[in-house]
């Protein structure tokens, strides 16, 4: 939830390295923040259980997909040989399980792979044009050498100051307000003088 | 590294007095059911013996070629989360030479009961005189002399080179072994197809499978995954690798444990789907005596306890991380290896018995004989006695395995 009266997207800092990283993420998880998220150039080993994420929902995609796969085979084999066109190939059953089985196989696995790949875009949100990380420019270095750490303003525990105070104490630089309008989001490098 | 290593554990013995009676109940088990049984099965039905102690010996040797293959497989893949229990496996891989013993009688006294073409005549049997080259007596005691000295050989090998790195902690014998284990993983594959064509297939010797060394490979390797599994969890439930073993190595042997219960599932079933789609009366009969009377609920039991069951009880995460339930699906897994031998071998009995009559060749339905049971019970004790003393010899794991540190630091990230 946005809230109407500001456009406040978040508070950015940059962390000096993977490890540094990896401890603010534990502290903030710590403190009960719920909507935050850490940015990075290369997977971090450990970031999951630091950040708290619990079980990930993607696989009841996957359940999903392979059921209706197991479906879909058994419905084409079944109405194409056994009720659209009868038709006895060697002596065999119009339909039987043995010829059928690798059917039911591939296409489970085939539309498995679909609700995967399907439930991991919309659980994350994606494809997407723009996100309001993008308005600050040193965030330039997420897919280089920077290391992020961005406090969501929809949280409840999310208060300007106090966050602030708290980013700081974990050892985030470069601490930046990050609106959801490009011409909001503070010149980064008025932000560091003034700061 | 920048953070300082903490200190290598030291080697540790296994406690005999923590294990209850297993110590006594082996050796006792294994004594009294072997003597019952050829006491009462000699007297009474040797050929019912004869196939009884083949299924036995057969259940036994799956287990102990399986701990052989993952022992190979370590070292060939230079694997550092399997060291822990690595000393488990070599215990288990080095039975072979009580197996050789325990295969003499099969030789000397029941392979003319067991073996249909041994006592064929190839006048009757123009298939039969076709793999004469190939099936007939001295070259077959030869075969399986080699097979059992090779296993003996790789089987002890393994276990003393790492049982000697216990004591001078020297890393060339793990490059030893590894370069070892290159060579030996083919001849290992030969000789466990071959034998399984040997000892299983040319019970029936108009059957044939391309498929069998393969269908019995998949068996072996999850047989004693489930048994490595059991082993490791009641060391750990006695007090043993305290702080050593932690539920990630419970986890990845979940994993392959799953990994080949589908690997059966995926051969036995193409097994069968390529031999009931080419239905060449030769290849079909192994399925049609298997379907008859009461082996066809057994065949269809066989499918659901040995695919389905475990894939569905292995297929979440806290199925293999938490202990009771992988020790549980394990031992399921180890009676439906039981369950597949004993499918694969007593169909042949009945059609032994049936010649012997003078009928034709067919099966009644599964009826299940006592002897059975006694001579698995007694070769199991005499394995697991085995096993115990060797585990019992040296340290419980290897020590001074230069990859021992990696291997307790094992995770998985979830």
């Amino acid at each position: 939830m946005i809230q109407p009266s500001s456009s406040l997207f978040g508070l950015g800092a940059e962390f000096s390295s993977a490890a540094a990283l990896l401890e603010a993420a534990k502290r903030i998880h710590a403190h009960g923040f719920r909507k935050w998220d850490v940015y990075s150039p290369f997977p971090i080993h450990g970031m999951d259980h630091a950040m708290g994420f619990k079980r990930s929902r993607v696989s009841l995609f996957s359940l999903l997909g392979g059921c209706t796969g197991l479906t879909v085979a058994f419905v084409l084999i079944y109405y194409t040989s056994a009720i659209n066109y009868p038709l006895i190939v060697q002596g065999k059953p119009y339909f039987a399980l043995e010829p059928s089985l690798p059917i039911f196989f591939e296409l489970t696995i085939l539309l498995t792979a679909f609700g995967t790949v399907l439930g991991l875009l919309l659980l994350t949100l994606l494809p997407r044009l723009h996100h309001p990380v993008f308005n600050w420019d040193r965030f330039q270095k997420a897919t280089d050498d920077g290391f992020f750490l961005v406090l969501e303003s929809t949280d409840p525990r999310f208060e300007s100051a106090s966050s602030r105070q708290l980013l700081e104490q974990i050892g985030g630089l470069h601490i930046t307000e990050i609106f959801q309008d490009p011409e909001e989001t503070p010149n980064p490098v008025r932000q560091e003088t003034t700061a | 590294m920048s953070h300082s290593p903490s200190p290598l554990p030291s080697a540790e013995k296994l406690r005999l007095e923590s294990l209850g009676i297993l110590p006594v109940l082996f050796p006792l088990i294994g004594v009294i059911g072997l003597v019952s049984a050829f006491v009462w099965g000699l007297m009474t039905n040797p050929m019912q013996l004869a196939f009884s102690y083949l299924f036995a010996f057969t259940v036994g040797f799956t287990i102990c070629a399986g701990a052989l293959f993952w022992t190979l497989l370590h070292h060939a893949l230079d694997a550092d989360w399997s060291v822990l229990m690595r000393r488990i496996l070599e215990s288990i891989a080095s039975c072979f030479p009580v197996l050789l013993l325990l295969f003499l009688p099969v030789i000397f006294l029941f392979s003319r009961e067991l073996w249909h073409w041994m006592t064929t005549d190839l006048s009757e049997d123009p298939l039969l005189a076709w793999k004469r080259p190939f099936l007939n007596e001295p070259f077959f005691y030869l075969r399986c002399g080699f097979y059992l000295l090779f296993f003996s050989v790789a089987g002890m090998l393994y276990r003393n080179l790492s049982m000697r790195q216990d004591l001078d902690g020297d890393p060339r014998i793990t490059l030893r072994l590894r370069h070892t284990a290159y060579g030996f993983i083919p001849l290992f594959v030969l000789c466990l197809t071959f034998a399984g064509f040997d000892w299983l297939m040319s019970l029936d010797h108009h059957w044939y499978s391309t498929m069998w060394g393969v269908y019995l490979f998949a068996g072996c390797a999850q047989s004693s995954m489930a048994i490595l599994i059991l082993v490791t969890n009641g060391l750990v439930r006695t007090g043993h690798l305290k702080g050593l073993f932690t539920v990630e190595h419970n986890h990845i042997m979940g994993m392959l444990l799953f990994a080949f219960t589908t690997f059966w599932g995926y051969i036995s079933f193409s097994q069968y789907f390529l031999q009931w789609y080419a239905n060449i009366p030769e290849e079909t009969w192994f399925f049609v005596y298997r379907n008859t009377g009461s082996w066809y609920a057994y065949s269809i039991f066989l499918v659901v306890g040995h695919f389905f069951i475990p894939f569905i009880l292995l297929l979440t995460q806290p199925a293999k991380r938490t202990p009771w339930r992988i020790c549980a699906t394990a031992a399921w897994v180890v009676l439906m290896h039981c369950v597949d031998i004993y499918w694969i071998i007593m169909p042949n009995l009945q059609l032994q018995q049936s010649r012997h009559a003078g009928h034709a060749a067919a099966t009644t339905g599964f009826h299940p004989h006592l002897l059975d049971l006694l001579a698995l019970v007694g070769v199991l004790g005499v394995l697991g006695h085995t096993v115990l003393w060797l585990l019992s010899r040296g340290s419980i794991f290897p020590a001074r395995d230069p990859r021992l540190r990696e291997s307790l630091a094992v995770t998985n990230w979830l």
